[in-house]
């Protein structure tokens, strides 16, 4: 579509990380996306978390799994649900970014 | 392991309830600032002036009844959009998500975004701040807030028209609350204001009609965008439309162009247009809170708690202006009569029917409680 990297925006980004089934927390989308997406301020642990607290609320994603991680923190796990999916699918599933 | 996770999950849900729970209520508050300090700027300077049906400035003549119902309910709304949208987008600047917001309105949520603001943006709003000054002209502005709160109870039912959304029990329930609650406000202001009142109702339930098709819209297109930036998109399409093109085609209708150039320059030269950029300022978080609050307490508890804004509305409105005394002119706006606080309450109590099923909230037994 338009210029040679033009990335989506963030929130798409990580929702979007969803669409496959992966199931993930907010540091694997962190560092799935800090790539791409590593000079962007908002992805952080605390506000990517919070990027999927409001997606649940919304409908998008559900809580699949919890763990705790190295510094006994809890980590809460994501999945995709079928709204969530058809949602991603109609509005934003033509936009990607360039691999 | 697993009692650790139970134990630091139930640590989180009450640390996000109690969060959750402040930053709903705290938008809710935002919203009765910006309404009070929206009513105070159109007390100031040419806006008094203006109002009162005086000759204003150096000796223009007053100005028409057109003029003052339509013209400057445009003016005030689209100058209170206009500096929220800047608002928003310095909040967006400072998260660094500009370039997001330029690419977001590029695609197909960002469409739908700016849809639902056109209609929820010029339409409501200015029905809303005509409600505000008919209801102002008639003695008592705190009023029309609770009826346009009906906008809660407006969106659950074209929700249920167009999206097929469910409508439980404690949802009709609630809608009946808020719909007596809004006949208890409104009916006592008619019987006590006269006609001028009824005006203000009737607008102001336009507005919650306008602001519940928006909600009921915009909730299918706006959970795909970052909250920030969906709501910088408003604003900005919201102040932007109602400042440019409605305000200028309210003229021409109103067969006022010149006058509508001088009223504009006047207001936005005025030290009143200061009292502006701080309404604009909260009615910012009046919707970032709102968002940010449901994500961590859930939406439906976000919203029963957000729907406080209709005893928060005319409660800042005679803090700022009675109380106060900001504007000069406390005698004006006294405190609601008890009936009408009442109202509110009660109007809040059935938000809170629309958005929570009590009985999951209460457990079984009193579960008609409201």
């Amino acid at each position: 579509m338009a210029n040679e990297k033009e990335l989506i925006p963030l929130y798409y980004a990580i929702i979007k990380h969803f669409m496959d089934g992966t199931e993930a927390c907010a540091d694997d989308v962190v560092s799935a996306l800090s790539p791409d997406y590593g000079d962007y301020k908002l992805l952080t642990h605390k506000d990517v978390e919070e990027a999927l607290a409001t997606a649940k609320e919304n409908g998008l994603l559900d809580e699949s799994n919890y763990g705790i991680d190295a510094n006994d923190q809890l980590q809460v796990y994501y999945k995709v649900t079928d709204f969530g999916l058809d949602m991603m699918n109609r509005y934003i599933g033509k936009y990607n970014n360039p691999k | 392991m697993d009692q650790q996770i139970a134990q630091l999950r139930e640590e989180r849900r009450r640390k996000y309830f109690v969060r959750g729970v402040a930053f709903a209520i705290a938008s809710g508050m935002c919203y009765g600032l910006y309404t009070g300090f929206l009513t105070l700027a159109e007390t100031q300077d040419v806006w008094g002036e203006w109002f009162a049906g005086e000759a204003w400035g150096n000796g223009n003549p007053a100005l028409s009844a057109f003029s003052i119902t339509f013209l400057l309910a445009a003016l005030a709304a689209g100058i209170n959009d206009f500096f929220s949208g800047i608002w928003s987008l310095l909040a967006c600047a400072k998260n660094r998500q500009l370039g997001d917001f330029w690419k977001t309105i590029k695609t197909k949520p960002g469409w739908i975004m700016m849809l639902c603001a056109a209609i929820g943006g010029p339409l409501a709003t200015i029905c809303y701040v005509i409600a505000l000054n008919s209801a102002t002209a008639a003695g008592n502005p705190g009023v029309i807030v609770p009826i346009a709160a009906l906008n809660c109870a407006i969106g659950a039912i074209l929700g249920r028209v167009f999206f097929k959304q469910e409508l439980n029990a404690h949802k009709i329930v609630g809608i009946l609350i808020c719909l007596f609650a809004g006949a208890l406000i409104g009916g006592t202001s008619f019987a006590a204001m006269g006609p001028e009142a009824l005006i203000a109702c009737l607008f102001a339930f336009i507005a919650a009609f306008g602001w519940g098709f928006e909600g009921c819209v915009a909730g299918f297109g706006t959970i795909l965008i970052d909250y920030r930036i969906g709501i910088a998109i408003r604003q900005v399409t919201s102040g932007i439309l109602t400042l440019f093109i409605v305000f200028p085609l309210l003229a021409i209708i109103g067969g006022e162009m010149s006058t509508a150039i001088d009223l504009a320059s006047a207001a936005f030269t005025s030290p009143a247009l200061l009292i502006l950029v701080i309404s604009g300022f909260f009615a910012m978080p009046a919707f970032s809170f709102w968002y940010k609050g449901n994500s961590m307490c859930g939406a439906a508890l976000g919203m029963a708690c957000n729907g406080m804004y209709a005893f928060w509305g005319p409660f800042f409105i005679w803090v700022i202006m009675g109380l106060l005394n900001l504007g000069g002119v406390a005698e004006a706006y006294p405190p609601l009569a008890p009936i009408q606080w009442i109202g509110a309450l009660i109007m809040v109590a059935g938000i809170f029917c629309i958005a929570v099923n009590p009985t999951s909230l209460f457990g079984k037994r009193n579960g008609k409680e409201a």
